[in-house]
């Protein structure tokens, strides 16, 4: 499989932005621990991303392969099969972040550590989806599925997809725990593939109260879509 | 109700750091007692942050700041309360074997201590071993848990069924939470309650202390 190693991302922190998501006044002792903080974060921040080239080829009525690695889910098959290109990714705030953030005292300071490290990670993924589009030509719908959002793509997925992305997971220091937890753990791992008519994970997700949600939940998208 | 326990609640829930110290100090001036400006001011000012959070008007960063304001008073008010005082109990608080999130367990034990109880917090990645000699060390008589990640169900079950084994279950009530736990989750592997929230959590632990 062809594999694309993005270094060299950049991570700009909009500060009176940050200041204000974080609910930090301006002109206080927070708001000077926090400008000092974001200072270090920005010279420290190395958000990466990789990602590979691939087809998905249907194995059975509920699983694909992709370069010889079986994913199993019904979800991902129907989903990959009529995409043709595939682009299985990993995206990361970086070591160097999350290294940086264990040294944080004290509750505030931690979550704001964790708040930059989440911005990191959205530089990575913006960048990430930026090289996608440029390579299918910029006017291809983009969609993706992560292991672990629905109880059809398990966590322990994670491992295959880690396996599929080899090396390259390696180059961007993102590695995988025995529980399926990716270190850093502002990491984020998939598969994006081209859908005309669209797919969100949240569309199939029932979970009530998520600060993540970005479609409403389709009841019966499961059974309409995917007969499960 | 005085003015100045209101004006506390008010700070907390403006989330106002640099002003709630001199509020707090003006209420024992008052003379009112630092136990009532935690149970009228305090608490109160939390409540309706907890609230707001709830309905959606405060995120978690308000949620934070709010605890970041109550610390910069409990210190004054700690200062000058009966060292006799009788709290609320004592709950161990751990993110199970294999999770290392935390912000959502920090959360509970800042409320949880905002509000009388003694807060034991054992960090991430805790064996279940570990929580279990900690509640017979310490005596407490409350567990919280909280996993955020499918994985670590199993975790969560290994600190239940190892509580049931060492016979802590009678004594001690285990609370779950997390992003990968539900009401149906904690029924099925015999925890006592289930908390979705923060403030779920202050209210389960509030029930217990009362009954106990």
């Amino acid at each position: 499989m062809d594999q694309v190693i993005l270094q060299g991302i950049p991570f700009d922190a909009d500060e009176r932005g940050l200041m204000e998501l974080l609910r930090i006044r301006p002109g206080t002792k927070n708001a000077s621990e926090f400008s000092s903080i974001l200072a270090q974060a920005k010279t420290l921040a190395r958000p990466k991303a990789a990602f590979g080239i691939a087809t998905a080829r249907t194995v059975d009525h509920d699983a694909v392969e992709i370069d010889g690695i079986r994913f199993t889910s019904r979800v991902v098959r129907i989903n990959l099969e009529k995409a043709g290109v595939v682009f299985p990714f990993v995206a990361t705030c970086g070591t160097e972040l999350e290294d940086w953030s264990q040294g944080m005292t004290g509750m505030l300071h931690a979550f704001w550590a964790d708040s930059l490290m989440l911005m990191a990670l959205g530089s990575a993924v913006g960048v990430l989806e930026s090289h996608l589009k440029e390579r299918l030509g910029g006017g291809a719908a983009l969609s993706t599925m992560n292991p672990g959002s629905l109880e059809d793509w398990p966590l322990g997925e994670q491992a295959a997809l880690f396996r599929l992305l080899g090396d390259a997971t390696e180059a961007v220091g993102a590695r995988l725990t025995d529980k399926m937890v990716i270190r850093p753990l502002k990491s984020v791992s998939g598969i994006s593939f081209v859908s005309e008519e669209g797919f969100t994970n949240c569309s199939l997700c029932p979970r009530q109260g998520c600060d993540s949600r970005r479609a409403p939940y389709d009841a019966g998208l499961y059974g309409k879509r995917y007969g499960l | 109700m005085k003015e100045s326990i209101l004006a506390v609640r008010r700070a907390i829930d403006e989330l106002d750091i640099d002003g709630i110290g001199a509020l707090a100090v003006k209420c024992l001036e008052e003379g009112l007692s630092p136990e009532e400006i935690i149970q009228e001011g305090i608490s109160k000012g939390l409540e309706i942050v907890g609230r707001k959070f709830e309905e959606g008007e405060y995120f978690l960063a308000d949620l934070i700041m709010a605890g970041e304001v109550v610390k910069e008073a409990m210190p004054i008010l700690k200062e000058r309360m009966n060292p006799g005082g009788r709290g609320k109990g004592t709950v161990i608080l751990a993110t199970v074997a294999g999770d290392i999130h935390e912000i959502g367990k920090n959360i509970v034990g800042m409320i949880l201590s905002a509000n009388g109880f003694e807060v034991i917090d054992l960090g991430v990645d805790v064996p279940a071993q570990r929580i279990l000699d900690t509640a017979k060390s310490s005596g407490a008589r409350f567990i919280g848990l909280s996993a955020l990640l499918t994985t670590m169900v199993e975790s969560i079950r290994e600190v239940v069924s190892a509580a049931g084994a060492a016979g802590l279950r009678d004594r001690v009530k285990i609370v779950i939470g997390g992003a990968c736990t539900s009401m149906e989750l904690c029924k099925e592997m015999g925890a006592d309650a289930y908390g979705e929230t923060a403030i779920d959590a202050l209210r389960i632990f509030n029930d217990y202390a009362a009954g106990a």
